[in-house]
């Protein structure tokens, strides 16, 4: 059973396959990424440290910009990230 | 692999995968009598649409192209249209009439009211289904369907699983001389690049870009913050964060292959391949859309569940989450958690779905059509005058 899937080897995100714990790791090639905090399922996990207007990459491709600093291992949702389109405020 | 399919052929060449006789309200004051006659009649499918009486301009007249489409869709063998008068109604009538396929107008003012019109509705009913009943299935190649694509209830397992599987199906109907439309405009947001890139000409991927920035535009201009907006908060608790991460996922949806058009709400695909047809992405309007288009399957991603149905297209409803297909089965038709759970290839599931997709071709009924979970909706641009 796949517990986890990077869609692109460029991307700074993985889709978790199940409801993750912390401590819980994510192995991608050379990769190993520990979880700091639960992470449900379809949910998305930070690979790589990421600075606050930092883009998010999925699909190799923006899908959004990190409203705050991410550690790797963290949760990555809409708590602190946000989409770039279709905002009136910019 | 198959590469035929047997299908009811239509006066106007197309094929149908049904052969329904379609009762259909010219505007909402009928839909109950509409309800009465497909209760009373086997065989029939009720199209019931809300508004249509009041309406001015462009929203009449897509009224007017969108119903007529979803009666002249293939899979209809012939169409009543009741209505509480009779020239809208046999403005409908006249479209589906020039595709060859019988249309009669029942209305309130000429027949008496809405019970002398459902008796003769039953009787008139009762002669299309019996003819429809004698018409055979013949054997035609697969390159004779026109697909639509659509997610509804998306999470990011539908990007993942679900809506690539739907692409890998749609480049193989595509590759055999068949057609696909993928549509759901706002759902483009973000997949920009890949979208140009696949036009089939520099002027056709600028095209696109423009009408995911009116889209962009408008909902900017009306001061609504597309965050929580579009992904929607089911979409949000499944995963999805932002339109960028929804859109990347759904054009999967679309497969790989040339885009050859974009064609405007209300149109039929001109040309051969996949078309990006420019509609909103609501399930019930967006599958409506493609049924007027001429679709004659709907190829429905699901993440989180969706039960919606069109009631003249089978909408077979496909998820990859291993949740809702056990907490949502009854709603469920393709089943594609063996990529996640068994570590199954997405080619061998995509090829799996195709051979589903025959089978529902021929004659297999979705859950949507077992349930009766089919509606439609036609959109709406402004007020009623």
């Amino acid at each position: 059973m796949k517990k986890y899937m990077r869609i692109h080897e460029k991307d700074n995100v993985a889709v978790m396959l199940y409801d993750a714990k912390p401590e819980d790791i994510v192995i991608l090639g050379e990769l190993s990424v520990v979880l700091s905090e639960e992470i449900p399922y379809g949910h998305k996990v930070a690979l790589q440290d990421l600075k606050k207007g930092d883009l998010i990459i999925k699909y190799n491709q923006p899908i959004g910009g990190a409203r705050e600093n991410i550690k790797r291992g963290e949760w990555v949702h809409v708590h602190n990230m946000t989409s770039l389109r279709g905002r009136s405020a910019g | 692999m198959r590469t035929t399919f047997w299908g009811f052929e239509r006066a106007n060449g197309s094929v149908g995968v049904r052969n329904h006789v379609a009762v259909l309200s010219a505007m909402d004051n009928a839909n109950f009598v509409v309800r009465r006659v497909c209760a009373h009649v086997q065989g029939t499918v009720p199209v019931c649409p809300c508004f249509g009486r009041g309406e001015v301009g462009a929203d009449l007249e897509q009224h007017i192209a969108i119903l007529a489409g979803v009666g002249a869709n293939p899979n209809v063998y012939a169409v009543i249209v009741v209505s509480l008068e009779p020239e809208i109604a046999e403005r409908i009538a006249r479209k589906i009439r020039e595709e060859g396929k019988e249309a009669v107008v029942l209305s309130f003012d000429e027949n008496g009211g809405t019970v002398a019109t459902t008796a003769k509705a039953i009787q008139t009913a009762e002669r299309m289904v019996i003819a429809a009943s004698m018409q055979k299935r013949v054997e035609v190649p697969v390159s004779r369907l026109l697909i639509g694509t659509e997610c509804g209830g998306s999470d990011t397992i539908s990007g993942l699983i679900s809506n690539p599987a739907v692409g890998k199906v749609v480049d193989r109907i595509i590759d055999q001389g068949g057609s696909a439309i993928l549509s759901e405009t706002t759902e483009w947001m973000g997949a920009e690049e890949q979208l140009r890139r696949r036009a089939a000409t520099p002027e056709l991927g600028q095209r696109i870009a423009d009408a995911i920035q009116w889209y962009e535009d408008y909902i900017i201009s009306i001061g609504v913050d597309i965050n929580g907006t579009n992904p929607a908060p089911d979409n949000i608790r499944g995963g999805l964060s932002t339109i960028e991460e929804k859109a990347l996922g759904a054009v999967e949806k679309g497969g790989s292959r040339q885009i050859q058009d974009l064609i405007t709400y209300g149109q039929k695909p001109a040309k051969q391949g996949l078309t990006l047809l420019d509609a909103s992405p609501g399930g019930v309007e967006n599958t409506t859309t493609l049924a007027a288009a001429g679709c004659q399957l709907i190829l429905f991603s699901t993440g989180k569940g969706n039960p919606i149905g069109n009631p003249v297209v089978p909408t077979i409803k496909i998820t990859g989450n291993q949740r809702t297909s056990v907490n949502y089965a009854d709603n469920v038709d393709v089943d594609l958690t063996k990529v996640v759970l068994e570590d199954e290839s997405l080619e061998e599931a995509a090829l799996g779905l195709y051979e589903d997709m025959l089978d529902y071709a021929e004659g297999k009924m979705t859950t949507a059509e077992v349930l009766g979970d089919t509606e439609i909706a036609v959109t709406r641009i402004g007020y009623t005058v």
